[in-house]
């Protein structure tokens, strides 16, 4: 019982990491970029929702589409000014911006944000429900349930709508994509835009679970970057899937091992996936 | 006389200091098949790719009425002037019917079920391999897709670059065939071609450049019956 609880546990949790990823597996395909700013813009949607619930009182399920608009906007305008100039290029040159601006956002949450712990407490926090025996908690299952469905909207758009269709044309053939009317800055700009909406959703639910402080974004992009390899570029749910298996090797560690060592166990699943299969993880759309 | 669709005066183009392209004039009219021959290096695809407003470019350009140099690609495409590019460039990874829709990316004016019968029409194959995957067909389908795709954007000017390179003479003949059953249908192309048989065969016009000039230009009558370029293009039996 107490590993079925596990299991569930890490599956929830799963979810959650998956949604982590799916931006960064998302630009990451079709940019190019690893994007090593994506846990700092995580952290950035996570207190976007803090205070849209703090402040303008805002269940923070509710806030969640207003951060990602939000993000949105962030990501567009990241990727439209700055990024752009770094875009198919060496990619020294992409993580070394995308790591400055993870310093600058990092330390710019910092100076607004403070350094205190926030968690978004709404009053159904800690709720919960039996099932077959096991505890579900609410507010992990509905993350786990939103991190679905926007992959799912994810999956979506890019096979069965013309704008995702311009996203992965322009991933496979750049110079096709401008000869058919594609323009790459505003469509790189719109891909980057929608990997930051996903980084924002992630983060509002990452905060109702666990504390949000300026600095969680650096282990977050590790773990991202982590989730985006297992479960390849080319599909967001094999992305989710990649969370969930890190998610539930992470909780089969932490009970089994001891908790100090989910880190090792994530980044240990990479190198196998790394030795065992070298050339699927890497696959775009 | 019919009207011109593309007018180019005193092009010049190149690539940064480089100058590839030197006052360069070509006409295109209405409902012709246009070819630009010339050997490797002669600045063919340059010249497409000034055209498309890929890379900048000095003179005068005119696509049906309108100045073509302030246009970005994504403009010029988007008035019909569009492009077969040369290595066919296919959404490898997507469909033939995707790749076909990405023809049709910038259309909205709701004719694009209409566009799709009258396309497979012209390329029944295309119809049977709509569920594969561009990327995996052969060299002459994928030419054939490539066309397809272009088709799809309902262009008002059809470019072809090196619609032959590396592929066998029966297939190219079949492009051909296709090209003449396009141009019966209306439709304006200029064909750039390092082939000069297969660009002369289907062609009402020619012109031929080497290094980054016209040197020749008339109508295929004209052009075959030159000694010059007998000599340079079509070799000593004609």
């Amino acid at each position: 019982m107490v590993l079925a609880q596990i299991l569930l546990n890490g599956i929830l949790l799963g979810g959650l990491y998956g949604l982590m990823a799916l931006g960064m597996a998302l630009v990451w395909g079709v940019l190019n970029i690893v994007n090593l700013s994506h846990g700092a813009l995580i952290m950035l949607g996570g207190y976007v929702v803090y205070y849209l619930f703090t402040i303008g009182g805002i269940d923070p399920f509710v806030a969640l589409p207003i951060a990602m608009l939000v993000m949105f906007a962030v990501g567009f305008l990241l990727q439209y000014y700055l990024l752009n100039l770094v875009v198919r290029s060496k990619m020294l040159n992409t993580l070394l911006i995308t790591f400055g601006l993870d310093v600058v956002l990092t330390y710019l949450a910092q100076l607004t944000f403070s350094a205190d712990f926030r968690t978004i407490n709404p009053p159904y926090a800690g709720a919960n429900f039996a099932l077959f025996g096991l505890t579900v908690p609410s507010v992990r299952l509905a993350a786990f349930v939103v991190a679905i469905v926007l992959a799912a909207a994810l999956w979506f758009l890019l096979h069965r709508m013309a704008l995702g269709r311009a996203i992965r044309a322009t991933a496979q053939n750049l110079v096709a994509a401008r000869l058919y009317g594609v323009n790459p800055s505003v469509l790189y700009a719109v891909t980057f835009g929608i990997g930051t909406a996903l980084a924002g959703a992630a983060g509002g639910l990452y905060g109702m679970i666990a504390n949000l402080t300026p600095y969680i974004g650096a282990s977050l992009t590790a773990k991202s970057f982590v989730i985006a390899i297992i479960g390849g570029l080319s599909n967001p749910f094999y992305v989710i899937f990649g969370g969930i298996f890190v998610g539930i090797a992470e909780s089969l560690t932490a009970l089994y091992i001891g908790p100090t060592y989910s880190d090792v166990i994530s980044f240990g699943l990479l190198v196998v996936v790394l030795v065992l299969r070298p050339n699927r993880t890497l696959r775009t759309s | 006389m019919t009207k011109d669709i593309l007018t180019i005066k005193g092009l010049n183009a190149g690539y940064g200091a480089v100058p590839v392209l030197f006052d360069l004039d070509l006409t295109v009219r209405e409902g012709e098949i246009v070819s630009m021959v010339g050997s490797n290096g002669a600045g063919k695809t340059t010249l497409l790719r000034a055209i498309s407003r890929i890379i900048p470019a000095t003179g005068t350009m005119t696509f049906d009425g309108e100045d073509l140099l302030p246009l970005k690609p994504e403009g010029a495409f988007s008035r019909g002037l569009v492009q077969v590019p040369e290595g066919r460039q296919l959404f490898g990874h997507m469909t033939v019917e995707e790749n076909m829709m990405m023809g049709a990316n910038r259309r909205r004016d709701g004719g694009v079920a209409e566009s799709f019968e009258r396309v497979y029409a012209l390329f029944p194959k295309m119809k049977e391999r709509r569920r594969q995957l561009a990327g995996n067909m052969s060299g002459g389908e994928q030419q054939m897709c490539a066309m397809a795709r272009a088709l799809m954007a309902n262009p008002k000017l059809l470019v072809i670059d090196e619609m032959s390179l590396g592929l066998a003479p029966v297939i190219v003949d079949d492009l051909l065939a296709i090209l003449t059953d396009i141009r019966a249908q209306g439709l304006t192309v200029l064909l750039v071609e390092q082939d000069v048989f297969a660009a002369f065969s289907v062609a009402d016009r020619a012109y031929v450049m080497e290094t980054g000039r016209i040197v020749r230009e008339g109508p295929i009558s004209e052009l075959a019956n030159d000694p010059a370029v007998r000599d340079a293009y079509l070799g000593a039996e004609h």
